[in-house]
């Protein structure tokens, strides 16, 4: 099935709720910058205002911008610290579920991206939504007449009092949401096991999950480590080793 | 005591000038032109005694370019946007799951 505005996008929402997998703008996301690229700026009250002042509610005039290796800042001793971030409002896909958006505090959200300057081999992917930590979102022309993508690696949480004055761009279809949650579940979930191409990280049992979901099989191998994890003899190189951790350290 | 860290205005009314706070690695320090220098809590209760209003603290530079940290850590964070993840090549594809085969 085609993925397009028609089976994506709900053409009458309910306006009166927000859901899971709504698309909305005014809603600003801080997402934490990487390490290396440059020190986290704390801020310190003036003196004789320590840190711990300013938290305890006693407000200075004046904070002041450091380093957070300078000298003497002394950042990251305690338990919380100030820090400059940068916010950005961007286009956003709603990803707490429906349910839980009236009743957490914290919403979670994904910033969504437009496709420019992507080449061939990655929109065909994209728009067959092949991409596991991506969900794709098609034009909807008039309204929206850009093809774009929700990026899920970068869900952040955002207080739910933003989304109140927010404005919604489109609201998924049910298939669409349950797309979402697919790709949610698959992203979040999915079984994690090591294949011939991982080296053996640390010697022990290991089990094959393969072998327990499709066969309805136990399949139990000693491994040791610094080697290539061996082909399973039931499911060959599509092995799923998982370390086996006893309960009962009689097993 | 390590270095000065800041004045303190001269909205005061009985100081000739400034007072300079000094920080120390668990204390701060005041010195005060003809009566030296006192613990922070000492200096605000010579305030009390004397009545005369505690000074307010002036703006100095929110920024110090010259540290060249804090210059690293602006530029970083003025130059930090939001970007997607880029998928590898792997990642082009229907990922493997222990129900699907690579056939």
């Amino acid at each position: 099935m085609p993925i397009d505005s028609t089976a994506w996008y709900d053409p009458d929402p309910d306006r009166t709720s927000i859901y899971q997998g709504d698309l909305l703008v005014d809603v600003p996301v801080v997402l934490m910058p990487p390490a290396g690229d440059g020190p986290w700026i704390v801020l310190r009250p003036s003196l004789p205002l320590t840190l711990e002042d300013a938290l305890a509610g006693n407000v200075p005039k004046i904070f002041r911008p450091h380093a957070e290796n300078a000298p003497l800042v002394g950042a990251w001793a305690g338990q919380q610290e100030l820090v400059l971030a940068k916010g950005i409002k961007t286009p956003v896909l709603v990803v707490t579920q429906t349910c839980d958006i009236e009743r957490r505090r914290f919403i979670h959200v994904a910033p969504v991206y437009g496709i420019e300057g992507f080449d061939q081999r990655k929109i065909e992917s994209l728009t067959a939504n092949e991409i596991q930590y991506w969900f794709y979102l098609p034009d909807h022309a008039p309204f929206r007449p850009t093809r774009q993508f929700a990026d899920l690696s970068q869900i952040v949480p955002v207080h739910n009092s933003y989304l109140r004055r927010a404005r919604r761009l489109e609201r998924l279809t049910p298939l669409a949401t349950t797309e979402l949650q697919k790709k949610l579940a698959s992203f979040h979930g999915r079984p994690f096991g090591f294949n011939t191409r991982d080296a053996v990280p640390q010697e022990g049992d290991y089990l094959c999950a393969r072998c327990f979901y499709v066969r309805a099989q136990i399949t139990r191998r000693a491994i040791a480590a610094g080697q290539q994890f061996p082909a399973c003899e039931q499911c060959g190189a599509d092995v799923l080793w998982v370390k086996f951790v006893p309960l009962n350290p009689a097993d | 005591m390590n270095k000065i860290t800041q004045s303190i205005g001269t909205q005061t009314s009985g100081l000739a000038s400034a007072a300079q706070v000094y920080s120390g690695s668990d204390m701060s320090f005041v010195a005060l032109p003809h009566l030296g220098t006192m613990v922070a809590p000492v200096f605000d209760l010579v305030c009390n005694m004397l009545v005369f209003e505690r000074p307010s603290l002036i703006q100095q530079p929110e920024i110090n370019v010259e540290d060249p940290q804090l210059q690293l850590g602006l530029i970083g964070l003025l130059n930090f946007d939001l970007s997607p993840d880029e998928p590898a090549e792997g990642d082009m594809e229907r990922p493997l799951e222990y129900h699907r085969s690579a056939e």
